[in-house]
């Protein structure tokens, strides 16, 4: 290669590399003068190149956003307790809301009749007893707010049942569901007498025992277990 | 120890302007310069390790980043930026290198050399730019480029041998 084919190649290197053909690269490569010279021309380029003014608020402002700190474990601990305890007050919070709604929708006046000696409890229980607490009031007592409401007989609690604008259907079943009540706490006060009557039973017995002297514990426990048999 | 937002703010005050300019020694493009910079204090940021001498940790990092990304580069790409073909030794130190450059140019070069050096290196101008910005014929500045550039080639292979 002449060296005027090597100034040309050195020219297109400097000046318009991208006209620089496969032939040529290889040339400068692998020619130990066009390349050395190559490799000066980069080192004089770095040394020569004119250096940016910096303006050193503006290049931190600009990297500022970039850095951010990592959550450690113990930022994470934290973070699940505090997820853990948002569901459990949520929970916690929803299910008041919804028994409270519950509760509120199944609210029953359970009204009794009138305590006479022999009468039976005509109880009537009634829905909406807003309604008739009104028409209550206006009648007789406006100042008595959620009194119960009494009725003499079944027909008179019925009729006022329909009044109250309570369907029919429901204060049927509502009537049977009191019914049903009462005839449990009958039976309950049935069985609370027998066991009275037991009780009297056994202590009668131990009374005898004692009197004649004979009270015996294991005694006592056989007569107890008869007695409550 | 990681360093606080203050700490690390003071730092990249006073250590970006040399790691900045050893990436534009290296790169000779100011955006990927910048680019490589704030990768390598990112890094340490996110490392949340404290370096006992952190300058000297940066330009280091910062040199390195840079020679990743220049061995990436095709031929084609490291001509057309006026980047070393060779790797640099692991000593390599491109301030040193870079006082040696300045040093032999005022020393081995004619003034009329120095002003197309000048043109064509500093202010990144063309053949035909600096021609007309010197008053000259395109074919002087190319004779003059290459006789710098035989100049300093055989000073520093002088040098280095």
């Amino acid at each position: 290669m002449t060296e005027e084919q090597k100034e040309l190649l050195i020219a297109k290197m400097l000046d318009t590399p991208s006209s620089l053909s496969e032939e040529d690269l290889e040339l400068i490569l692998h020619d130990e003068e066009l390349h050395g010279i190559y490799e000066v021309s980069a080192a004089l380029s770095g040394a020569c190149i004119r250096q940016p003014e910096l303006d050193m608020r503006a290049e931190w402002n600009s990297f500022r956003p970039r850095i951010k700190r990592k959550p450690t474990m113990m930022c994470w601990s934290m973070r699940v307790a505090a997820i853990f305890i948002g569901v459990i007050l949520v929970s916690g919070i929803a299910i008041r809301i919804i028994d409270n709604v519950s509760t509120r929708n199944q609210t029953y006046v359970i009204a009794k009749v009138e305590q006479s000696e022999e009468a039976h409890d005509y109880p009537v229980v009634l829905q909406n007893y807003q309604a008739t607490e009104v028409k209550e009031e206006t009648k007789q007592e406006p100042a008595t707010v959620r009194r119960p409401y009494a009725v003499t007989d079944r027909h008179l609690a019925k009729a006022e049942i329909d009044q109250s604008k309570t369907t029919v259907g429901q204060v049927e079943t509502d009537v049977d569901e009191y019914l049903r009540i009462q005839q449990a706490r009958i039976d309950n006060d049935l069985a609370m007498q027998v066991a009275e009557s037991y009780t009297e039973e056994y202590d009668d017995l131990v009374a005898i025992l004692d009197a004649a002297g004979a009270y015996n514990p294991e005694l006592d426990n056989v007569i107890r277990k008869v007695t409550m048999e | 120890m990681e360093y606080s937002t203050t700490e690390f703010e003071t730092l990249y005050i006073q250590c970006f302007p040399l790691s900045m300019r050893m990436a534009m020694s290296l790169l000779h493009e100011e955006d990927e310069a910048r680019d490589v910079v704030q990768e390598v204090f990112l890094k340490l940021w996110e490392s949340n390790i404290r370096v006992e001498n952190p300058m000297a940790f940066l330009i280091r990092a910062v040199r390195n980043a840079c020679l990743n990304r220049i061995n990436a580069l095709d031929i084609r790409d490291k001509i057309h930026q006026r980047i070393m073909l060779d790797s640099p030794a692991e000593d390599f130190d491109i301030n040193g290198r870079n006082d040696e450059i300045g040093s032999a140019i005022q020393k081995l070069l004619t003034p009329r050399e120095r002003e197309v050096v000048d043109r064509i290196y500093t202010e990144g101008l063309s053949y035909k730019d600096a021609a007309e910005n010197l008053d000259v014929s395109v074919a002087s500045i190319n004779k003059n480029i290459v006789s710098a550039l035989k100049k300093l080639r055989g000073h520093f292979k002088t040098v280095k041998s």
